[in-house]
């Protein structure tokens, strides 16, 4: 049985997190994923979850707990946004070093400066090299059951890294949308008891976490560390097809629309993929043969899938939510570009850089980015390839002279 | 199971030969240096622990030196994360330990979280967590291991390390004695947080029970726990290995590093040193104070003096006992052997800096007395010039990180001009 109810992203996570029943929480406030924790504080308050929540002084102490009570034995989540990701950064490699199944909610956010409260994904994607699987979720459904799923495919043997489950800020965290929900029993039931190996608290067999390991080692760890990404792709799609079994709604690396007959697509993650596909829909109502990928497995980056999904179309246009600047482009236009390389013939990809600090994106702006990838695939302009930004103020605004007057 | 004998809940002091009767938990054949404090206190430490242990350790010198992979010296489960973080990570594994607990996971036994963390990971860098863990009271016993300075980067300046002191990073060069400032009152701020147990403790034979039965007493509060170890670095202080114990036992005798327990807000004196030695006996034992000796510096040990004074005083006040003549210090002068004056006379006993609060008595006291040096005559403050001695007020004094230097000497050594008045503390 299961209960539809309206919540905020924020909210859904909160209740994934209430009905996994993590041993702790660690909590900092930072908008937009505030009320994630507030809420699950809530729950503690009133005795319906039994966590040990740790309202801690920042959140770099937010992920040092959470890498305390994962190697302790315990299972640990927290959720955060933009400077506090920042903030935790280099506690995010410890969490995947040390290989600890560590789960977290980002409401992502605009890193400063200049301060900016509102979503784009310059936090996550600053995050992207630290060695956490990361999940990119378009709406509070999503939220909830990529957190339900990012918790076995952490725990997964051949896997055991960290998981961030990534929402657009605001546009997702507080919009209030239907979420379906599932009873606390089949939650835990799908999510299992969590038994590490090799627990700190096991005192009959005292481990040694964190060692100092020289040159002489390093590079192996380090290379066990690819080994169990590159097993995650495998999981990610095995459990979210056991999810899909069980409840209903499947999910798996990317999630294709009117892709297989397509001629252009779009390459999009989190919210706006909503906003793309209904511009699909309409262009397939005009006879334009156009289709998009949203994709929600960013780390491990699927490239081989990826490849063979996107080979057969004329051109991609990869929209970011965060610049690189001095790149060549976005995050996911470079990753994307490398994984079409070793294509005969690749499609020609295009790269726009959006929504940075909560900018709307509206469907005449996705619109326009189809009508450019229907003339580079008309040969009418060429793969340019340059990052552009789209929404851009068509004035800038003008400086007054420096000295007056 | 681990070779720990169960001791049940015990504060009393645990005998020599009963520590000796348990298994090292920290092995031998660890990597730090000959003469090292930090093995010292840790085997102490865990040798005292009445129940199994878990330890949480910063980056350190103990961490570097006893983890290289493929091998451990820790024979208790040891979890090291970052630098900054030791006390976080302790609040995870300890929340986790009450959950799991509660949830019948773990067995029930009483588990002792230790932290192990140098000073420049408590009093610097992981102030914070320390703090905000102590706040939201984790039941778990923080040893900070004392020696003064950044010695696993090479012998930097910490908030802990003394005034005059050198280290790489306030090197004694011609114009700078060493370091400028003196050290933080760190077990004075912890204390502050009202945590049921909080010490001071160093490796003396002279109490040799000490630091075990703190650590006793430290894992049956309610609540955290926090012992200040002073841990002598020969490589950083510039001692003969073999005088690791001697040094701590100087600093007790000459009450720098007095011995002191605070449980429930009580403060307590440990041990109270027959004869308080002059802090020089202590100083001259180390080549990092070695530039101090020199014509020219003898104001800076006089000023080490004065505060190793102020503070012992403030403690016995706290600790219910009023200061009496016996306990303090001949002055340098009157010490055999002692540095010729430096150039410029003394004209007052004014304090030399101006931010303690055992100097602000003496700061108030002078607001009574003589025109300032530079002529001012208004009331206020006086401090006395760190390189001449000489009286300065709030117009005249340049104040680099809260010490004080006259006109004259901001002038000559720093080509300061016009000095930014000292806001009156």
């Amino acid at each position: 049985m299961s209960r539809v109810v309206a919540l905020t992203g924020n909210q859904a996570a909160a209740e994934a997190m209430r009905q996994i029943r993590p041993e702790v929480c660690a909590a900092y406030p930072i908008t937009p994923s505030t009320q994630v924790m507030e809420t699950f504080a809530q729950f503690v308050a009133d005795g319906i979850v039994d966590t040990e929540l740790i309202t801690v002084e920042s959140e770099h102490s937010a992920m040092s707990a959470c890498v305390g009570a994962a190697a302790a034995g315990g299972r640990a989540m927290t959720a955060t946004s933009s400077q506090g990701l920042a903030l935790m950064h280099e506690v995010l490699y410890v969490t995947s070093g040390l290989r600890l199944p560590v789960v977290m909610a980002v409401a992502t956010r605009a890193l400063s400066a200049p301060i900016n409260i509102h979503g784009d994904h310059s936090d996550t994607m600053g995050s992207r090299d630290a060695g956490w699987i990361q999940l990119y979720a378009e709406d509070g459904q999503e939220v909830y059951d990529s957190l339900l799923q990012a918790v076995r495919i952490a725990e997964h043997p051949q896997v055991l890294l960290p998981v961030m489950v990534c929402f657009d800020g605001f546009t997702t965290s507080h919009t209030i949308e239907r979420v379906q929900f599932l009873e606390d029993a089949e939650v835990q039931a799908f999510v299992g008891e969590y038994r590490p190996a090799h627990p700190l608290l096991d005192l009959k067999r005292p481990v040694t976490y964190g060692p100092l390991v020289l040159p002489d080692y390093f590079t192996e760890i380090k290379r066990q560390q690819r080994e169990a990404m590159s097993q995650a792709p495998r999981v990610i799609q095995e459990v979210g097809k056991a999810f899909g079994d069980r409840f209903g709604r499947f999910y798996g690396l990317f999630e294709a629309s009117h892709l297989d007959d397509a001629q252009v697509a779009i390459l999009i993650m989190g919210s706006a993929a909503g906003t793309a596909r209904g511009v699909v829909e309409g262009l397939r109502q005009e006879g334009v043969k156009a289709g998009l990928l949203k994709l929600r497995a960013f780390r491990p980056f699927p490239a081989e899938e990826l490849a063979a999904a996107l080979a057969h179309l004329q051109a991609v246009a990869v929209l970011d939510r965060a610049d690189s600047p001095g790149s060549p482009g976005g995050p996911l236009f470079t990753d994307l570009r490398a994984a079409l390389d070793g294509l005969q013939a690749r499609p020609a990809v295009l790269n726009y850089v959006y929504g940075l600090g909560g900018r709307d994106i509206l469907p005449e702006d996705i619109r326009r980015v189809y009508q450019r990838l229907l003339r580079v695939a008309a040969g009418e302009e060429g793969d340019t390839a340059v990052c552009e930004y789209l929404t851009l103020r068509e004035d800038p605004i003008r400086l007054a002279p420096v000295g007056g007057a | 199971m681990l070779p720990q004998k169960a001791m049940g809940a015990t504060t009393r002091s645990p005998s020599v030969k009963e520590l000796s009767s348990r298994l090292d938990l920290l092995s031998g054949g660890h990597r730090l240096c000959a003469g090292c404090a930090e093995s010292v206190v840790v085997r102490q430490v865990l040798l005292a622990a009445q129940y199994p242990v878990v330890v949480i350790n910063a980056t350190s010198c103990l961490e570097v030196a006893t983890t290289i992979y493929p091998y451990t010296a820790w024979r208790v489960p040891w979890l090291h994360s970052l630098f900054e973080n030791a006390a976080a990570t302790a609040s995870g594994v300890e929340a986790a330990y009450r959950a799991l607990q509660r949830r019948g996971k773990v067995s029930g036994e009483k588990v002792a979280f230790i932290v192990f963390a140098g000073d420049g990971g408590t009093y610097d860098i992981g102030l914070q967590s320390l703090s905000g863990a102590l706040e939201r009271g984790h039941r778990f016993l923080y040893v900070c291991l004392n020696n003064e300075g950044y010695m696993n980067t090479g012998i930097q300046r910490s908030s802990a390390t003394p005034l005059g002191a050198h280290t790489t990073t306030t090197p004694a060069g011609e114009v700078i004695p060493g370091k400028l400032q003196w050290r933080k009152d760190l077990t004075g701020i912890i204390a502050a947080h009202h945590i049921p147990y909080v010490a001071q403790a160093a490796l003396t034979p002279q109490p040799l029970t000490d630091l075990t039965t703190k650590v006793r007493r430290a894992l049956e509060a309610d609540g955290p726990s926090f012992i200040n170890v002073y841990a002598p670095c020969n490589r950083g202080w510039r001692f003969e290995p073999a005088d690791t114990i001697k040094i701590s036992q100087l600093a007790v005798e000459t009450c720098y590093w007095p011995l002191f327990e605070v449980v429930d807000g009580q403060w307590r004196l440990t041990y109270t040193p027959k004869e308080k030695k002059p802090v020089a006996q202590w100083l001259e034992a180390q080549g990092r104070f070695r530039h101090l000796l020199k014509p020219g510096h003898r104001h800076v040990m006089e000023e080490i003096q004065k505060r190793v004074d102020g503070e012992w005083e403030a403690l016995l006040a706290r600790t219910g006992r009023a200061p009496s003549k016996k306990e303090s210090a001949p002055p340098p002068s009157e010490l055999p052997g002692a540095p010729e004056p430096a150039q410029a006379p003394k004209t007052d006993a004014a304090p030399r800096t101006a931010s303690p609060p055992q100097a602000r008595e003496a700061v108030r006291a002078d607001r009574q007395e003589a025109p300032c040096s530079c002529g001012a005559t208004s009331a206020g403050p006086r401090w006395g010039c760190l390189f001449c001695g000489r009286t300065c007020c709030s117009r005249c004094t340049y104040a680099p990180e809260g010490l004080a230097v006259c006109s004259r000497c901001a002038l000559e050594l720093f080509g300061i001009v016009q000095p930014p008045a000292l806001s009156s503390a």
